[in-house]
């Protein structure tokens, strides 16, 4: 398989998991949207292993390692930050314990809800980090040489 | 980091996707290399000498510039 044919085809995978996002709250199956993304992960890292083309080198593992570095350098600031902020508003409210009658089980559902509200702000922070990474990524890529154009 | 690997191809006539191919890298990294975008490791600079069948003070020149800075 071609270079590019496989940057294609992650493109597509990337749209078909957004569907299948969108599926999976229509349905509320939170296991469908999970299912599908490891599948992807792993259909995208086994045909890695079938392209022609060297895709990593060296000068492209210095990008990565320089990328990785800069997001995380950004990103621990403003993961701490949130963290902080959360703790100080979950521990200036009363923190909710409930007691149920014995013989009866606690309420979930408002529990449920805080778990889905977690997750989009991970989902938020990790949407945070790709975007972070890309930037640095691109900046790094020039910085080495990706896209320089030559005579031959 | 200068080197002479244009040099060497041009007298071998040999173009950078075929390099690319022999030393197991892509054309992109020896635009790079050519270039002084990037400072290859120690082991792909001997690659790059034993490719040519010189030694690898023929084809690499140190300028005392800090390889790949951030």
């Amino acid at each position: 398989m071609r270079r590019n044919t496989f940057y294609l085809l992650i493109g597509v995978t990337a749209l078909v998991l957004v569907g299948i996002l969108y599926a999976a709250i229509q349905l509320s199956w939170p296991a469908l949207i999970q299912g599908a993304f490891l599948v992807a992960v792993l259909a995208i890292y086994t045909l890695k292993r079938t392209v022609d083309e060297p895709v990593e080198d060296e000068r492209t593992s210095v990008i990565t390692q320089h990328a990785a570095e800069a997001t995380l350098g950004i990103f621990w600031l403003v993961f701490f930050l949130v963290s902080l902020g959360q703790v100080v508003i979950s521990f200036s409210t009363p923190l909710g314990f409930h007691f149920p009658p014995p013989g009866m089980a606690p309420p979930p559902p408002e529990d449920f809800l805080h778990v889905g509200r977690l997750g989009i702000m991970q989902l938020g922070l990790l949407g945070l980090m790709i975007v972070l990474y890309g930037g640095f990524r691109i900046y790094y890529a020039r910085r080495f040489g990706d896209w320089e154009s030559d005579e031959e | 980091m200068k080197n002479k690997i244009r040099v060497h191809r041009a007298e071998r006539e040999i173009t950078q996707e075929q390099l690319a191919q022999g030393l197991g890298v892509t054309r992109q990294t020896i635009i790079a290399i050519e270039k002084g975008k990037y400072d290859p490791s120690l082991s792909l600079a001997f690659r790059i000498a034993r490719f040519f069948n010189v030694r690898i003070d023929e084809i690499f020149l140190d300028d005392g510039a800090p390889p790949n800075k951030p």
